[in-house]
């Protein structure tokens, strides 16, 4: 069950399905299904850690994450780099190379300032959808909204 | 914004894309040791903490192909795969890509040639300021079904009148002149107008200046303004020519102004002079039945051609109202371009354009099939691919690819193609279309091109790509072994293909056809006169020199006196109009009988006025079936005579003989002729108008200054030109000579646009005819190979070779005959479009249809009889072998 769990394991923060379907999905469904629902959620983890702790590069992102979520997430680190991409081609973060704690040549992300905008959009859009759905799951059976 | 963003940086990749590869497996590296570094600190072995990290990682390799396709225009680059592996393929196999090329270069280079007609004809917006506002007024005549009719001098009056329509409006009157200054004279095209005509054409003076109203006076001094080609022509672009003199017809004016380049209308007038009508004109000028006049007007702007058209409607009605004459007239205001390029030549050319189309779509679909016939011989590769993950969409777009490889192919050599076939119409098209000789290969149809190669693409790539994209993997490795048995699907989508190619070539031939008929039967009509050895042309009088009518009839007389001594000739007259449109003044006229009352008591007979010398019937040839033809005793003194032909004897004098009998031409010239003949019908307007009612009157009772000369020779007629010239010349030095033509020459014309659709249609319909026969023979020879065993078999038991070749001839007559089928129901309901191109020939036609059916089906068997003889000589023992 270990392996490729990671991306399940974020799944499950989004959506509720029970393990049978996910593994239905995950057997078919391209990787590029997957992380449609999980790149938002990746993208503003990543975009907010930078905020939060200045330039760091790929490692320091995915500890930061590791460390915040408390094994709660487990990522397939990898995943990172591709939100790293995305970020960088729409213009929200930059970077710069540098050398890492282990002296090796390792790339430096920081936010920028359209990043920081879109960072405060995207936090208001999360927290309105994230109590639409906490008001949904309270929902008694057969009651009104 | 930010979809942009990341478009910019995949473009910067397609630079850097190398470079980017190596420094992101770089930075993954770099993730991945300090992740091992911190296992190895909690305690792992170096080798063990190595593969912890890389679990952990996830796969990197996944990983960085993702991250590759997100920096690069993927698609982009796979379709590029496609291409170079698609080129590979056409390489590998020249004849097929050779024949699927030459098919769509036909369907692309003959819709190119065509569009670009199109495009300067139709299209292309006319070289004046504003052309939208540019409207033409002019009558319609209800009885005589016109609506080009020429306009009387006081609805122009109305119409300038009329602020809230025009901007401006002028009077037109076209009229030849001749240059008579200078060593040679010439005559050129020439219009009277008055000084709103640059206002509505909205040109300004390139030299010197345009009319004033005191130009216009009738008894101003005479000026004249060239157009810029004449200017070019005969007096070099001298910018010196201001204020000099220039004869014409042997009368001084001063050259005022030159326009320019493409600042006239129409677009052939060299000299523009004023009308003289300024101030206030003479009575018989204002009649409102005096329809001498041509009008071009510039509409407003805001004001739609609709509007206007509307207002005009409501003056014409209080006109009609008021007065008797104008009772069956309305006014109707035609959009300049649309009255350039009348409604047949608009319809033919776009017929023409479709028939294109057709070809080009019958070469998609001949294309089409090709394709699919190799995707059938590829059936297992693609199965492989499959099996090894490629994804439907993947294995469409390359056939896709190679359905565009082969249109680029086709697209490139069906421009050049075009660019040829472009100047051969020009050279072959009839003379009388506007703008034809701007038609060329540019941007814009270049663009056209590109867009039809597109579409080529879609069209021929499409079928295969499904079908390839539907190839079962599983069921592909079942037939292996066996020969590649064509899905039940593919057999019925390539039928399909063929049933269609054969119902569109059906629906050109059909129209070929029908055309062929038809300009068959242009050629067998009688005009009415013996066409052959016939030499036309134009003369005029001027009237500083003949001032008199005698002056101008003797002048004639011995003009025509001069070049019946020039040797070879039989003789020579000369006429006040053509036949068959050959040029001249076609005077329509009203007449009553002796005793007859005038309208609206009684109904007047319509005819064409026609002044003739004596000689005029026996130098065409109109055979005078009654009576007498005119004599050198018809003189201006002697008792008013005229010649009905035989049509307006009919109308007239239904019973008994019109000998004797006198008419007039009431509200003209209003004198009782004596009817002294009956000449027989002649076809004046066109070759395939119907016989005109006409009346001839002798030249020395209505001498009119510009006539045409006949001349009948027993010699090929061009060679007489020369010395025709030179007796005219013996005569009056001056004189210019235009419009030489024979009267072939003048048929020709007449023949030249419905021969040139013909010839097209007829080129359209056999290329399809071709494309549908190698669409048959494919299909059938293809079935001929998948069922080689099976015809082994049956031949083995016994079956006769004829047997053999009847039942695989019989399976494409089954093609053909829904090809047929479908064909029909299509081409009856395209009969409509050809309808006004026919001449004598029903749309509906069954012979024609008949014909294109029995030859395509003799194609339909030739083609698959190749293919079905070669099955009849199976060795049952090598096809079971085989196996």
């Amino acid at each position: 069950m270990r392996n490729g769990l990671g991306v399940s394991d974020a799944l499950l923060l989004t959506s509720h399905r029970s393990d049978g379907s996910f593994y239905g999905m995950a057997k078919e469904a391209p990787v590029q299904k997957q992380s449609d629902v999980l790149q938002g959620t990746l993208d503003l983890m990543v975009l907010k850690t930078l905020e939060a702790m200045g330039a760091q590069h790929g490692y320091g992102i995915a500890r930061r994450i590791e460390q915040v979520s408390r094994d709660v997430l487990r990522l397939n680190e990898g995943t990172v780099y591709t939100s790293l991409l995305r970020l960088q081609q729409q213009g929200w973060i930059a970077s710069t190379w540098g050398v890492s704690e282990n002296n090796r040549r390792a790339r430096f992300y920081s936010i920028t300032g359209r990043g920081r905008k879109q960072l405060v959009a995207e936090t208001e859009n999360w927290e309105r959808i994230s109590g639409v759905i906490a008001r949904l799951l309270q929902l008694a059976p057969g009651g009104d909204l | 914004m930010a979809r942009v963003s990341a478009f910019v940086a995949k473009v910067r990749n397609l630079f850097a894309g190398r470079r980017a590869d190596r420094e992101f497996d770089q930075e993954l590296e770099a993730h991945i040791s300090l992740l091992s570094d911190r296992y190895v600190r909690e305690g792992m072995t170096p080798a063990d903490a190595r593969y912890a990290a890389l679990r952990q990682f996830g796969n990197a390799t996944s990983l960085r192909e993702t991250c590759t396709e997100m920096r690069t225009f993927a698609p982009l680059q796979t379709f590029c795969q496609d291409l170079r592996y698609g080129a590979r393929l056409l390489r590998r196999s020249p004849g097929w890509t050779l024949v699927a090329v030459l098919t769509l270069t036909l369907g692309i280079g003959a819709t190119t040639a065509i569009f670009s007609l199109v495009q300067a004809v139709l299209l292309t917006p006319l070289p004046y300021p504003a052309p939208d506002r540019l409207v033409v007024p002019a009558t319609t005549f209800t009885r005589l079904a016109t609506d080009r009719g020429p306009v009387a001098y006081a609805d122009v009056l109305d119409w300038k009148a009329e602020r809230g329509l025009f901007e401006a409006v002028t009077p037109l009157y076209a009229s030849n002149i001749d240059i008579t200054d200078g060593a040679e004279p010439e005559r050129v095209p020439a219009i009277r107008t008055d000084e709103a005509y640059f206002a509505v054409v909205g040109s300004a003076p390139l030299l010197g200046r345009f009319f004033t109203p005191q130009d216009n006076l009738p008894n101003a001094p005479r000026v004249v303004v060239l157009s810029h080609s004449l200017w070019n022509r005969r007096f070099g672009g001298d910018p010196h020519m201001i204020g000099k003199p220039i004869e014409l017809s042997g009368v001084p004016a001063t050259i005022i102004g030159v326009t320019g380049p493409d600042a006239i209308w129409p677009s052939d007038a060299e000299l523009i002079r004023p009308l003289g009508l300024g101030g206030q004109p003479a009575a018989g000028i204002l009649r409102r039945d005096n329809h001498a006049f041509m009008a071009l007007a510039r509409l407003k702007p805001g004001v739609s051609l609709e509007q206007a058209q509307a207002k005009l409607t409501v003056m014409a009605t209080e006109i009609a109202h008021r007065d008797a004459n104008r009772a069956d007239t309305g006014w109707k205001l035609h959009a300049l371009d649309a009255y350039v390029v009348g409604p047949s030549l608009r319809r033919t050319l776009w017929v023409i354009l479709g028939a294109a189309l057709l070809v080009l779509l019958i070469a998609c679909v001949n294309v089409a099939n090709l394709l699919l016939a190799r995707g059938l011989a590829r059936q297992r590769e693609i199965a492989v691919r499959a099996a090894l993950g490629a994804g439907r969409r993947r294995i469409a777009a390359q056939f896709i690819a190679e359905s565009a490889l082969l249109s680029a192919m086709g697209g490139v050599a069906g421009v050049v193609v075009g660019y040829w076939g472009l100047k051969l119409l020009v050279r072959f098209a009839p003379p009388d279309v506007a703008r034809l000789e701007q038609a060329q290969i540019d941007v814009r149809v270049l663009a056209f091109s590109l867009g039809l190669c597109l579409v080529t693409t879609v069209l021929a790539g499409l079928a295969p790509a499904f079908f390839a994209s539907r190839i079962a993997p599983v069921q592909s490795f079942h037939d292996a072994g066996r020969t590649l048995s064509g899905s039940l699907r593919s057999t019925r989508l390539r039928n399909l293909l063929v049933v269609s190619e054969l119902a569109l070539a059906l629906v050109l031939l059909t129209g070929a056809g029908l055309l062929v008929r038809s300009v068959s039967r242009l050629g067998h009509v009688e005009p009415g006169i013996v066409r052959d050895g016939l030499l036309t042309m134009e003369v005029s009088l001027p009237q500083a020199r003949y001032a008199t009518e005698p002056l101008v009839a003797e002048g004639f007389d011995r003009v025509t006196a001069a070049i019946r001594r020039v040797p070879g000739v039989i003789d020579a007259s000369a006429t006040s109009s053509l036949p068959i449109g050959g040029g001249g003044n076609y005077l329509g006229r009203s007449f009553l009988t002796e005793g007859q009352p005038e309208p609206p008591a009684s109904a007047d007979t319509q005819a064409y006025w026609t002044v003739g010398q004596p000689g005029y019937f026996g130098a065409l040839g109109i055979p005078i079936l009654e009576g007498r033809a005119f004599t050198p005793h018809d003189t201006a003194t002697s008792t008013p005579v005229i010649i009905i032909s035989r049509a307006m004897a009919k109308t007239m004098f239904p019973n008994g003989s019109p000998l004797g009998k006198r008419i007039r031409s009431w509200r003209d010239e209003d004198v009782y002729r004596e009817i002294v003949g009956v000449a027989g019908d002649v076809r004046y307007e066109s070759l395939a108008g119907s016989f005109n009612k006409n009346v001839y009157v002798p030249h020395t009772q209505d001498a009119w200054a510009s006539l045409i000369l006949v001349v009948r020779t027993r010699l090929d007629p061009p060679t007489l030109v020369a010395s025709v010239r030179h007796a005219v010349g013996t005569v009056d030095k001056k004189l210019a000579l235009s419009n030489v033509r024979t009267m072939e020459q003048v048929v020709e014309a007449e023949m030249a646009r419905p021969r040139l659709s013909m010839s097209l249609l007829v080129i359209f319909g056999l290329t399809a005819l071709v494309l549908a026969a190698v669409g048959i023979y494919g299909i059938v020879a293809y079935a001929v190979t998948e069922r080689t065993r099976e015809i082994g078999v049956r031949i083995a038991l016994g079956a006769a070779r004829t047997q053999v070749v009847a039942m695989i001839v019989s399976k494409a007559l089954r093609l053909a005959g829904a090809g047929l089928l479908s064909g029909t129901v299509a081409a009856f309901a395209l009969a409509r479009v050809l309808e006004s191109l026919l001449y004598e020939v029903s749309a509906t036609n069954p012979g024609a249809l008949g014909a294109a059916a029995a030859l395509l089906l003799t194609v339909v068997v030739a083609a698959a009889s190749v293919p079905a003889f070669r099955a009849s000589r199976v060795d049952p023992v090598t096809a079971l072998r085989g196996e």
